[in-house]
């Protein structure tokens, strides 16, 4: 007997049923007595009409719109039906005069022409569509969820009155509470205590308790998350890692604190507009850099600025307006009143954000913030990055006589091609005034009337080290033929009475990276004793690059200056040097400077490239490599550069400024290389930063090419109002101001509409991607607006909505329909019982670690994302062809990180963790306000097989035998009694009872005779308990248990909230 | 002597939820999952295929990168005739291109020959002597045109019908369209091979809006061909078997207290994951072909080559997966693009005819659909020296199988190559012709998402009678 088979064939039978009952259902229910166009007409008209005759003026036939009321007269005559063309027309037979046209394969149904003749014998009266409506005032005074609930059920079913499903009982509600609050199964305690005392004072008293945790918090920025597509990388192709780590923290805490939702939404659209901003603020507009970006090397960069101002109009859509304004880049809206302009114009509010539409692979896409862990380093920071600013503008902005000018440019074009005469260029100087990184300690002094850094040492291997200067790097393995006899000096001196055996300088070499150069590279050049230089190799590795140089320079004459020099023959390296070790043993050694002896050519190259390496630092460049900034000076000075001349010029002013004014360089200087070295301790997130704002036209049909259209100034839609910033350009804080504004009544309605479908397993109005035209009509627009009007005038407070809703009667009751509901609700459109759904990936996650014991509470929340295991095949395909970053591996956390929240697991929008893929989570490429709902062969695999679950039923085993271990006379039952108890909170009934029994026997006697599987079985636990200390029999009590608390993992039950 | 124990996949299920399903009753389980279950999660209410469909499944080799008409399948003697004098002016207004945006821009003509193959003479370069064996099988198209010029949009459009990600694949349109179409491995399937060295974007197989469960499945070429697809090492396949009639005991249970249409499927999505577990890995055994085939396609098991990956298409199409799709990457030359095709024709050339060839000697090919091409072409201009830009105005794809006009060549390019003279083989009309050989018409097959209809062609698409037999 076969019996999947039948499964199949009910599925298919279901499925054929399905398919022909929604249209016979639909249509066998009676007419409403009163016809309301914004239920009944307009998701026909919407749906089969606008298309042609609606708000898109370029598609519009026939010169008909029947969006608007005045227009349709045109087609319909209030009050008589047969003499109304637009029922005339949908009742045709010939297919020249139907509508909608045959072609377009919309046919009207025999309902739909009903309730339209209905609606025009009751007069064709039009309403406003429902989200763009002010919000109705307060019902009175005495209006709660129940009583509009109460009303609406009312009004469907007139004089008989409808029996809502009874309360769930208290382990159904409390599970339900804790899981749609903290997203985490409460404690089989937690369901005691209140099936002890289900009374409203208890209850009230585990909402309070659920709504204070930090996991509640947790539980809600997951779902921002989604909406916002957070994500650990950038999301195209090679998929890099941003810092954005510190966002989520932002989010986490904002929950956590109960932050108002119009402050939580001003910040993150605009927090770096406000006055003084703090760092939460700041951190919170890193908003506006999640978008996607892109680095491939053929983007066209107007294009993907325009892909970007796309991703910035649809989120202000998706997240605050409910709106799929994306639909409005080509075209105007066919469904709503979003003209292409509004689109352009609601784009063009985010022209001031510094980004380019091509970054540099590798970039870490800057602008960064750089987050300090004490006030005084923040205030510090904020203190330099101001001064380095103005002398910075002051440098750039000195009047320059275009003589002088033209002066400075014959004579540094004529050093450029200068390849015979030497030079020193001075890359590292004594005082390190340009570096950003530097390592190990010295002192500075002064000898023979020149700066030093002085070290000191016992005999041990001393060093120091500088790196990431702002006059960039030079490149080893690239030397030209005019360059061949150069060298790489270093400026050393010592006491003559405290003399080292041995000097040392090692080249570090790297690529740029997420965060800066990433050394990768080394090469050791040692001078003096020899039978140092094994130690030398092994702590200055790799030994195989380790070259010995000979004697100490200048061996009588130790009070003077010396020259440690390295010929470029010696170097084998193959990346640019991006900083130098200086170490000795023995000795009291003075460092002076460091550089290139060179021909003049190079040396002036090099000293050009200062300019746009520090113009750029934290400025992000169209596709320029940071490689590529060192040489496209001395590009543009002799004329071989390809880029804007107005942009060449400017260039080329700012590095004369610079060449000319030297002291106040080296002031500057002096100031960024302070600032860099705080920063090297600081946390780093994306954050957006205001500059001069880029264009933005009405696209003709999208096409960036088509530079016909009008340039745009910021603006909110038409249809919604203007907003009132005088002659200035309005901003990013001006809309997100208005979106919170009373003079918007959507984005009240859309949030709370979005927190009812997380409570209730759909919205009021089902769509909460889309709340216009061609969205869903809300089952109770009194409802919806109450919630809304209270979410709004309580001062946007994000708890107390969630509260009154969970104190609802409604929210109470059971999810299971009575005979009544089951016939006249079948959908649950009424809301007289709850819904059931499955957990969502990262619940089932979390549960599963919860239940098992393993789950680490966040006691800080984490600024950096862990790693989850993860299939090999998964990440091999991933690391080399899929994950671009050359930066970043894929290893499973160590120890308990593996077992903290799922929120916190790294987010690869190109790769999401297989087992959330699995569980319908999206990639966060776009914007994510709902996720479907599948039941798939994926997710039970994922569930069976993922070895986090195997983790955790190990985790539950463990965790039951520990918890009956004191229990005398124990025996089975006590163990499924107590491991029920922590999966489902609740007892096995007698049949689950048998079913585990057997099973557990059957598989206690497999691991009694496959002792070898039980450990391997055990082996991802190994470090919790290690079976090599445990007797036989507990190793198969362990192995037995763990089977069967895998199986309770994989139930249904488990999975789902009730 | 120990009796053969029971092999735990073949072996009888347990009884228990026989009795499970008709306590429910027949009648009350199949109303409860007309209700909840599909009315509420699927808008599809037109039956597919809703004409005589041609094709009932797709082999799709899509090279990645962008593969060189002009080394392959577009032979220019007169672009090689002016070969590194400057492009004529008037073929280049208003073109997007990738890399080339601000260079001077000369003629390239290639130095690989051509021959006219077959019955039908098809030119087909020397590049792909494997394919010129079974010219008379091809369609072979020249006037690809697409409207993304780079890489990750590029994918993105060709896979979806759009340049932004988060529109559902034509995989995945198909398996939601037409159900699911084999028994115990998904729908629509997806493996890669070739150079490690540029990315894919996975938007290219997502289910964007549609259901997760019409995504496409990435197998690998390994001894574990999908995530999750192997049960923990200590679980035996006779434990996994009985854990899973646990879980699914536990579930019968639950569903007589509670008649909850969601808990049939988990328990038949628990049957098939676990069939799944052998069904995957024995797919990826080819122990069972001949000597000859392996022969034929140059692999005797899945070593990740596109040869083995071949073999494996055509082992799942006999399985019943609708839609394969086999990337291999590398194609995107730059510089050195007649040796960097060579090598690319060298990994692909004999798989690409051994699939051909052996689905026709099975009688496969009549319903089955080949087809051949990457996300654009390449541009007859050369860019440094070597290499060829990426380019969207003309580009080689060629079909084979089900529908399609064997031994012919559809579309013919200016002589230089750079467009469209005649028959556009637009990335919309492709899609249109595609669904209509599935037999679905492609303005039919629609999803509502935020308020709209939406469709793999978008607004667009026309059927290309013309390449149809």
């Amino acid at each position: 007997m076969r019996i999947p088979l039948t499964i199949v064939t009910l599925l298919i039978l279901a499925q054929t049923a399905s398919l022909l009952a929604v249209d016979s259902t639909s249509d066998s229910q009676p007419l409403p007595a009163q016809i309301s166009y914004n239920r009944d007409i307009r998701p026909i008209l919407s749906s089969k009409c606008f298309q042609c005759h609606g708000f898109d003026a370029a598609t519009r036939e026939a010169d008909l719109r029947l969006d608007i009321e005045a227009s349709s007269r045109d087609a319909i005559e209030p009050g008589d039906h047969e003499s109304s063309e637009l029922f005339l027309r949908m009742n045709s037979e010939d297919p020249d005069e139907l509508m909608p046209p045959p072609e377009i394969h919309k046919p009207t149904t025999p309902r739909e022409r009903q309730l339209i003749a209905r609606w025009i014998e009751q007069g064709a009266e039009y309403e406003a569509h429902w989200v763009y409506e002010p919000i109705a005032k307060e019902q009175s005074e005495s209006a709660t969820i129940d009583s509009l609930m109460q009303e609406r059920w009312a009004a469907e079913t007139g004089e008989r009155p409808i029996t809502p499903a009874a309360p769930a009982t208290p382990r159904t509600l409390l599970r339900r509470l804790s899981l749609d609050l903290r997203g985490l199964p409460p404690t089989p305690e937690e369901v005691a205590t209140f099936a002890a005392d289900p009374s409203p004072r208890r209850y009230t008293e585990f909402v309070d308790r659920y709504l204070g945790s930090l996991e509640y918090a947790e539980n809600q920025a997951a779902r921002w998350l989604d909406l916002v597509r957070f994500s650990d990388t950038t999301g195209l192709v090679s998929d890099e890692p941003i810092a954005t780590g510190l966002y989520r923290k932002y989010v986490v805490d904002s929950f956590h604190k109960n932050q108002p939702f119009d402050q939580f939404t001003i910040e993150q659209l605009a927090g770096d507009l406000l006055d003084n901003p703090t760092d939460e603020q700041l951190i919170a507009s890193a908003y506006n850099r999640l978008i996607k970006t892109n680095c491939e090397a053929g983007v066209i960069d107007d294009e993907a600025l325009y892909a970007m101002k796309g991703e910035h109009a649809r989120g202000v859509g998706a997240v605050w307006l409910s709106a799929t304004t994306g639909c409005a880049e080509c075209h105007d809206h066919k469904f709503d009143p979003i003209t292409a302009k509004d689109y352009y114009s609601l784009a063009a509010f985010f022209d001031d954000l510094i980004e380019v539409g091509v970054y540099t692979p590798g970039d870490r896409r800057v602008p960064i913030h750089f987050v300090h862990a004490s006030a005084d380093a923040s205030a510090r920071d904020r203190e330099l990055e101001k001064q380095c600013e103005q002398i910075a503008a002051d440098i750039e902005q000195s009047p320059i006589d275009e003589e002088q000018l033209a002066a400075w440019k014959s004579e540094t074009v004529a050093r450029l091609k200068d390849h015979q005469t030497r030079d020193r260029f001075v890359w590292i100087d004594s005082v390190d005034t340009t570096a950003m990184v530097q390592d190990g300690e010295y002192e500075t002094t002064q000898f023979n009337e020149s700066p030093a850094r002085q070290t000191h040492s016992t005999g041990e291997l001393v060093t120091h080290s500088i790196a990431e200067t702002a006059t960039g790097f030079w490149e080893p393995g690239k030397v030209k033929s005019h360059d061949a006899d150069g060298k790489l000096f270093v400026d050393v001196s010592w006491e003559k009475e405290n003399r080292p055996t041995t000097l040392v300088v090692q080249v570090i070499a790297g690529a740029y990276g997420r965060v800066g150069w990433k050394p990768n590279e080394f090469q050791t050049f040692v001078w003096g004793d020899e039978s140092k230089i094994d130690a030398i190799k092994s702590q200055l590795p790799p030994a195989a690059k380790t070259i010995s140089m000979g004697e100490l320079p200048g061996e009588s004459a130790s009070d003077a200056w010396q020259q440690l020099e390295i010929p470029y023959n010696k170097f084998s390296l193959s990346y640019p040097a991006v900083g130098l070790r200086f170490g000795h043993i023995g000795g009291i050694v003075r460092w002076g400077d460091a550089g290139l002896d060179c021909v003049v050519s190079t040396a002036t190259e090099l000293r050009l490239a200062e300019t746009l390496v520090r113009r750029w630092w934290n400025t992000p460049h169209y596709r320029m490599t940071f490689e590529d900034r060192m040489k496209v000076m001395r590009e543009v000075l002799l004329g071989t550069a390809g880029y804007d001349a107005d942009l060449q010029d400017a260039w080329t002013r700012a590095a004369y400024n610079q060449s000319r004014q030297v002291e106040a360089m080296t002031g500057l200087r002096s100031l960024q290389a302070e600032l860099h070295r705080l920063r090297a301790d600081a946390k780093t997130v994306v954050v957006s930063k205001a500059g001069t704002p880029k264009t933005t036209r009405v696209l003709v049909r999208g096409n960036f090419m088509d530079t016909t259209g009008a340039i745009t100034e910021p603006a909110i839609p038409e249809f919604m109002g203007k907003l009132d910033t005088g002659e200035r350009r309005a901003t990013r804080l001006d809309l997100a101001r208005w979106i919170v504004s009373n003079d918007n009544p959507i984005t009240a309605r859309v949030y709370v509409n979005r927190v009812w479908a997380q409570l209730f397993g759909h919205g009021i109005s089902r769509t909460l991607e889309d709340s216009g035209g061609q969205g869903d009509w809300p089952s109770h627009p009194d409802l919806l607006d109450f919630l809304a009007s209270e979410f709004r005038s309580g001062g946007w407070d994000r708890k107390a909505l969630m509260r009154m809703i969970v104190l609802s009667e409604a929210y109470q009751r059971s999810s299971a329909p009575n005979d009544e509901l089951r016939s006249v609700d079948p959908a649950n459109d009424l809301f007289a019982r709850q819904s059931r759904f499955r957990l969502r990936g990262e619940q089932i996650r979390d549960a599963a670690l919860v239940v098992s014991g393993l789950y680490q509470p966040t006691r800080e929340v984490p600024t950096e994302s862990f790693f989850p295991y993860q299939s090999d095949v998964y990440w091999q395909r991933s690391s080399k062809i899929m994950y671009g970053s050359r930066h970043m591996i894929w290893k499973p956390s160590a120890g308990t990180q593996q077992h903290q929240r799922t929120l916190y697991a790294f987010w690869k929008r190109q790769n999401i963790h297989p087992t959330l893929l699995a569980m319908d989570a999206p990639t966060r490429q776009e914007c994510a306000p709902d996720r479907t709902q599948t039941n798939t062969p994926g997710q039970a695999l994922a569930l069976l097989n993922d070895p986090i679950f195997l983790d955790a039923a190990i985790g539950l085993a463990d965790r039951t035998l520990d918890a009956v271990a004191s229990v005398d006379n124990r025996n089975d039952h006590h163990y499924l009694e107590q491991m029920f108890q922590f999966a489902l909170q609740r007892s096995p009934t007698a049949e689950e009872t048998d079913a585990l029994m057997e099973f557990v026997t059957e598989q206690r006697e497999h691991y009694e005779s496959n002792r070898a599987h039980a450990n391997e079985l055990l082996a991802i636990a190994i470090h919790r308990t290690p079976v090599a200390k445990q007797s036989a029999s507990a190793v198969i009590e362990r192995a037995a248990w763990t089977m069967a608390a895998r199986v309770l993992l994989n139930t249904h039950e488990f999975i789902t909230r009730d | 002597m120990n009796p053969t124990p029971p092999n735990p996949i073949t072996e009888t299920r347990r009884h228990f939820f026989g009795k499970t399903a008709s306590g429910i009753g027949l009648a009350a389980l199949s109303s409860l999952l007309a209700r909840d279950s599909f009315a509420a999660t699927s808008q599809n209410t037109k039956i597919f295929p809703n004409i005589a469909p041609k094709a009932k499944r797709v082999i799709y080799l899509y090279m990645a990168g962008g593969p060189s008409q002009f080394e392959t399948f577009d032979h220019k003697p007169e672009l090689r005739r002016i070969h590194g004098k400057p492009m004529p002016e008037s073929l280049l207004n208003g073109v997007k291109l990738a890399f080339l945006q601000h260079e001077t821009l000369k003629a390239f003509g290639t130095d690989i020959a051509f021959k006219k193959c077959g019955e039908s003479g098809q030119e087909i370069s020397e590049v792909l002597p494997h394919l010129q064996g079974i010219a008379d099988e091809l369609c072979i198209i020249r006037t690809l045109e697409t409207e993304q010029v780079n890489h990750d949009p590029a994918h993105t459009f060709m896979n979806t019908g759009s340049g932004i990600a988060g529109r559902p694949s034509i995989g995945s349109w198909l398996s939601y369209g037409l159900g699911e179409s084999a028994d115990n491995l998904p729908s629509f399937v997806v493996m890669r091979s070739g150079p490690e060295d540029q990315p894919l974007p996975t938007t290219a197989w997502h289910s964007g809006f549609l259901p997760g469960r019409h995504q496409g499945v990435e197998l690998y070429s390994s001894s574990e061909p999908l995530n999750y697809i192997a049960a923990p090492n200590g679980i035996s396949p006779s434990a996994q078997r009985a854990s899973v009639d646990t879980i699914n005991r536990l579930n019968s249970i639950a569903l007589q207290r509670d008649p909850d249409p969601e808990i049939v499927t988990r328990i038949s999505q628990y049957e098939l994951a676990f069939k799944m577990q052998s069904s995957v890995p024995e797919l990826a055994d080819f122990s069972d072909e001949t000597a000859a085939t392996h022969e034929l396609y140059g692999a005797a098991k899945p070593d990740g080559s596109f040869g083995a990956n071949c073999l494996m298409a055509r082992r799942m199409v006999e399985r019943g997966v609708r839609f394969v799709q086999l990337y291999h990457t590398g194609w995107d030359h730059h510089s050195g693009v007649v040796s960097g095709v060579k090598a690319r024709g060298k990994d692909v050339d004999q798989g690409c005819a051994a699939l051909i060839q052996d689905l026709r000697q099975r009688g496969l090919l009549d319903d089955t659909l080949v087809i051949w091409g990457g996300e654009f072409g390449r541009t007859p201009m050369s860019q440094g020296g070597s290499g060829r830009d990426h380019h969207t105005r003309s580009g080689a794809m060629f079909m084979a199988g089900a529908g399609v006009k064997a031994g012919t060549t559809y579309g013919e390019t200016d002589p230089m190559g750079f467009q469209t003279a005649e028959n556009p083989f637009h990335v919309h009309d492709f899609h249109a012709t595609l669904l209509h050989l599935l037999g679905i018409d492609h303005k039919q097959l629609t999803h509502r998402y935020q308020g709209r209809d939406f469709r793999l062609t978008d607004v667009h698409g026309d059927v290309l009678y013309g390449l149809l037999s």
